[in-house]
């Protein structure tokens, strides 16, 4: 008996094909061991099933969802999902990764299912019913044409309100290349992944899951995550110190997302206030209150609209604001609003700089009630319609587009009823209509659309390509996408993996211990142990690329793809530090590894999950290789370093009075920059050159299929080293920190 | 005898048992009655070897040693108390079989139209067992297959049990579940767990106390209407 009972993994992919109707379930066990699940299943499958040249609105495109063996097991923070498909937004329209929180994936868990491979299209509107074994395809047309609240609302009426609906809305159905997924009011799968489901005519995905995820040592879980929650993790974003002075801690930070204190409270709590406090470490129940998220994103005046904090399932970090406000509700018809993410502060962040509106801020910069309504606006708008932002370049491209004139230009008559000029003296309603007119994708007679193809189309409609080279831009790669934690952080590091991916990157294992907290001489000696000396610089501080940056760098990329395997969620994890001055701040690199043997039964190191990560990365990098376009237009291509990962000016020419590597500067060196592609390339086991992968980095990852593949097209070069031959070892490499560590006493 | 017209209804002589055993008193009944009591499941085999008082009367406190108290407040909605409640009983990960509910209630509340849930108040519904003291789950179970343990709380014993499910439908919460996978019911046995590890102190495990209006409302007194039965999308589109 025991010998098939699987741990971890609920062992199957549902597979429905909307052309034939067709539904199947299939075996993972085959891809377990080498792609973990999440990102590496979806890739897995991506690579094997969508051939290169195929474009995102074929019918042979497909939206695959997996979740891992980690996640709803009972490990903290094991409830995101990730998708995979082809972009819609970025240059040759390659494979993605679009994540979302929320309670999809420990749903589509508990129903018995790994993963949804959805293949083919429809001919009329659909949606997807997932009921633990029963999968069937449900007529939609009722749906059609509605926001993601009421479409959620009508399915749960029908099904159940136990059921999670992950659903898309008018901006996905008009196949609008900025359309998302939306789960749990506000949780996000973005990155196209809206309108390809358009273009299959899904309107949305619903699972009940009511089986459940076998441990093999669920003493051992139990016993890991209380040792986690009470000394390892810190706050959202795993800050480790608090942002203001308080009497438990050694140190305090004014950016640490511990933003609980004295005197802070959820003031809409239901039965009056509740105070945020202290919250310290060693306090497993007040964990939940550290991050007080709303009024670190929506300023202070946000404190009296706080109902509560949320976030995904199974996380005890809680970085989710809950937030109520009357005229929103006025508004929008919609009275809970809240986010942890861009949708909180699209206008203030984004937006603000460029257009200046006054009242935003106090006198001495503090965001006002009026930002708070804005913000909020674009948020309700924005989730309901299902439109994505491109990590806020969206919100980039309006304010550009409108401050410097483009926009007046392009939209003709149809500019002034934008009402720019109320947004301008305080009133937020217009952008209902602007982001509206946006998700309408209809480029003829609401040319404003433009906006939502992304950067890649509308700067070359609109005859605008200087934008990328202009800083206030922030676009970091000519493919189309924006920087997710770039040169501020780290300097070449945040670079090197902004480059790596076919959309914004999405790696917070570096930014994560940036803004941490701790002094930068402790972070100095923490990155030493880590990732080798000289890895870590000070803010706007930067030195030369050395060896030990490469390391960081490969590391970010290769945490960040474990996580979104396993799923954990890498906007925490990994834990390179802790709140526990016990410990000198110490995290516990060891805990990936130690979950999940303790879930799967199945022992590993850490070093063998990130070699499994990189295998992953290295996976896509096969996948981008067969399906980039040369410069000359031809498909197939694998210089890297000349066509993908090619970093946009204004990081080499920002600051111009200033030297790259002084003081109060990030900006960046060219020929530095292109040593630090060789480092990481090298690191990876790719081409030194050209940045692909080479042979015997893939056949020692067991990739020798894609190395055939690439050998086949032309693409395959020799060199490059072995894994165990190029890697640090980070098995225990904190462990005289971690005493307290369960796995380590077992 | 006190008056409880639920317990009337059932009609299975819990009411009458309700009166010996209150939660505020020790009453005196005799050795052989207790061991009656012990023979039908309804009362721990530690009572039969409770110390006896004089005149061969024993003492017997019958009321479950602890209860779990919710406040709904300040529950975020993580529901690790849901996966921690079933990897320490069930020994894996399984919501849907736990014995407190969140997951149910996190969306809309205890119903569409409640106000309630993520999606409106973003208050949820949580239900734990309220640890009664004449258990209807108990006394309606025609298996007797739900027992009380040495702390006076009722446990269900999954060798007796054949998931009929008359214990959800008599319990006025539905507080026990019959799980999908191994067709048993299960219910709180106070273990604690789930509020051990509550990252928001929303739980709290607490020596006894009748809890029935404690757990914060099931409603809001104004629901807001229904989104869709007011609009398509943001703005009721009217802006647009």
């Amino acid at each position: 008996m025991a010998d098939n009972v699987s741990y971890g993994w609920m062992g199957w992919i549902a597979r429905v094909n909307l052309s034939t109707g067709e539904i199947t379930e299939e075996s993972d066990e085959a891809m377990q061991k080498d792609y973990i699940g999440g990102m590496g299943f979806a890739n897995k499958i991506m690579y094997d099933e969508v051939p290169a040249g195929v474009d995102w609105m074929d019918e042979e495109n497909k939206a695959v969802l997996a979740v891992g063996p980690l996640t709803g097991a009972g490990v903290p923070l094991a409830g995101r999902s990730t998708w995979a498909t082809l972009s819609t937004f970025t240059t040759d329209h390659l494979v993605v990764d679009c994540h979302c929180g929320g309670q999809l994936g420990a749903k589509l868990k508990y129903s018995g299912h790994d993963g949804l491979i959805i293949e083919g299209k429809s001919d009329k509107p659909v949606y997807i019913l997932i009921d633990d074994d029963k999968i069937s395809i449900e007529d939609a047309s009722a749906l059609w044409g509605k926001g993601t609240r009421e479409t959620t609302e009508a399915l749960c009426k029908k099904h159940g309100v136990d059921v999670c609906v992950a659903a898309i809305g008018p901006a996905g159905e008009n196949l609008l290349p900025y359309a998302c997924v939306l789960n749990t009011r506000s949780h996000s799968a973005g990155a196209g992944l809206g309108a390809v489901l358009g273009s299959k005519k899904v309107k949305a995905v619903v699972v009940r899951g009511t089986k459940g995820v076998n441990v093999a040592d669920p003493q051992m879980v139990a016993d890991l995550s209380d040792y986690m929650i009470d000394q390892v993790i810190g706050s959202n974003n795993n800050h480790v110190v608090p942002s203001t002075q308080q009497s438990w801690a050694e140190y305090y930070d004014k950016g640490s997302r511990w933003t609980a204190k004295k005197g802070l409270y959820w003031a809409a709590a239901e039965g009056g206030p509740i105070e945020t406090g202290e919250p310290k470490p060693h306090e497993p129940n007040t964990m939940g209150y550290r991050c007080m998220k709303s009024t670190k994103d929506l300023g202070p005046e946000a404190e009296k609209y706080t109902v509560k904090m949320a976030g995904c399932h199974g996380c005890p970090v809680r970085c989710y604001a809950q937030v109520k406000h009357p005229q929103i509700l006025e508004k929008t018809g919609y009275e809970s609003m809240g986010n942890t993410c861009v949708p909180n502060f699209p206008f203030s962040s984004y937006m603000q700089s460029m257009m200046k509106v006054p009242g935003t801020t106090t006198e001495d910069g503090a965001l006002t009630d009026q930002s708070v309504l804005y913000n909020l606006i674009i948020q309700a708008v924005v989730d309901d319609l299902g439109l994505w932002c491109n990590y806020a370049q969206l919100y980039r491209d309006i304010a550009h587009t409108y401050v410097d004139g483009i926009l007046e230009r392009e939209l003709g008559d149809q500019f002034a009823e934008y009402g720019f000029d109320k947004i301008m003296a305080g009133d937020p309603t217009p952008f209902i209509k602007i982001l509206t007119d946006i998700a309408s994708n209809d480029t003829e007679k609401k040319p404003i659309a433009w906006l939502g193809y992304g950067p890649l189309v509308w700067t070359e409609k609109w005859d605008d390509a200087k934008w990328y080279d202009d800083s206030r831009s922030c676009l970091i790669n000519y493919r189309g996408w924006p920087v997710h934690h770039a040169i501020e952080c780290f300097g070449q590091v945040g670079g090197l993996y902004n480059m790596v991916f076919n959309r914004d990157d999405m790696i917070h294992s570096a930014v994560n211990f940036q803004g941490c907290g701790l002094p930068i001489d402790l972070k100095k000696e923490m990155g030493a142990e880590m990732w080798g000396e000289g890895s870590v610089d000070a803010d706007k501080n930067y030195t030369p690329m050395n060896e030990a940056k490469a390391e960081f760098a490969w590391w970010s990329i290769v945490t960040d793809v474990l996580h979104d395997c396993l799923t954990l969620c890498n906007w925490v994890w990994p834990m390179a530090m802790a709140p526990d001055k016990d410990r000198s701040y110490r995290g516990d690199l060891d805990l990936e590894a130690q979950f999940y043997t303790a879930v799967t039964g199945q022992e590993v190191t850490i070093d063998d999950l990130y070699k499994a990560g990189e295998r992953v990365m290295t996976l896509q990098r096969c996948s981008t290789a067969r399906g980039m376009t040369d410069k000359d237009g031809k498909m197939g291509c694998n210089d890297f370093r000349n066509i993908h990962d090619v970093i946009t000016e204004w990081p080499f020419t920002k600051d111009p009075d200033i030297e790259p590597f002084t003081a109060g500067t990030d900006k960046m060196e060219k020929e530095d920059w292109q040593t630090a592609l060789t480092m990481m390339y090298k690191r990876f086991g790719w081409d030194e050159e050209l940045g692909c992968p080479t042979k015997e980095c893939l056949e020692d990852l067991g990739l020798s299929d894609q190395a055939e593949d690439l050998e086949e097209l032309g693409l395959l070069t020799e060199g490059g080293t072995k894994y165990d031959e190029r890697t640090r070892t980070y098995d225990h490499v904190l462990e005289k920190y971690c005493g307290d560590n369960p796995a380590l006493n077992a | 005898m006190k008056e409880n017209t639920a317990l009337e209804q059932v009609g299975s002589g819990a009411d009458r048992l309700d009166s010996f055993f209150t939660r505020r008193g020790f009453v005196k009944v005799s050795s052989a009655f207790i061991a009656s009591m012990v023979g039908l499941g309804l009362l721990p085999d530690s009572a039969v070897a409770a110390p006896t008082s004089s005149k061969g009367k024993v003492d017997y406190y019958a009321t479950p040693s602890h209860v779990l108290k919710v406040n709904r407040a300040k529950c975020t909605g993580c529901q690790r108390c849901e996966m921690s409640c079933t990897l320490l009983n069930d020994g894996k990960s399984q919501p849907a079989a736990a014995r407190i509910h969140v997951n149910d209630g996190f969306f809309y509340g205890s119903e569409l139209g409640s106000g309630d849930g993520i999606y409106y108040s973003m208050e949820w519904n949580i239900r734990t067992c309220h640890m009664c003291t004449t258990a209807l789950c108990q006394t309606a179970c025609p298996h007797g297959a739900i027992i009380t343990n040495d702390n006076g709380v009722r446990e269900v014993d999954p060798e007796k049990c054949v998931g009929c499910g008359t214990c959800v439908a008599a319990c006025p919460w539905h507080m026990p579940v019959v799980n999908t996978e191994t067709g048993k019911s299960a219910k709180c046995i106070a273990c604690g767990r789930c509020a051990e590890q509550c990252p928001n102190g929303a739980l709290e495990l607490v020596e006894w106390e009748n809890v029935n209006h404690a757990s914060g409302p099931t409603r809001q007194e104004n629901p807001l209407p229904l989104v869709s039965e007011q609009q398509d999308f943001v703005g009721g589109g009217k802006i647009a």
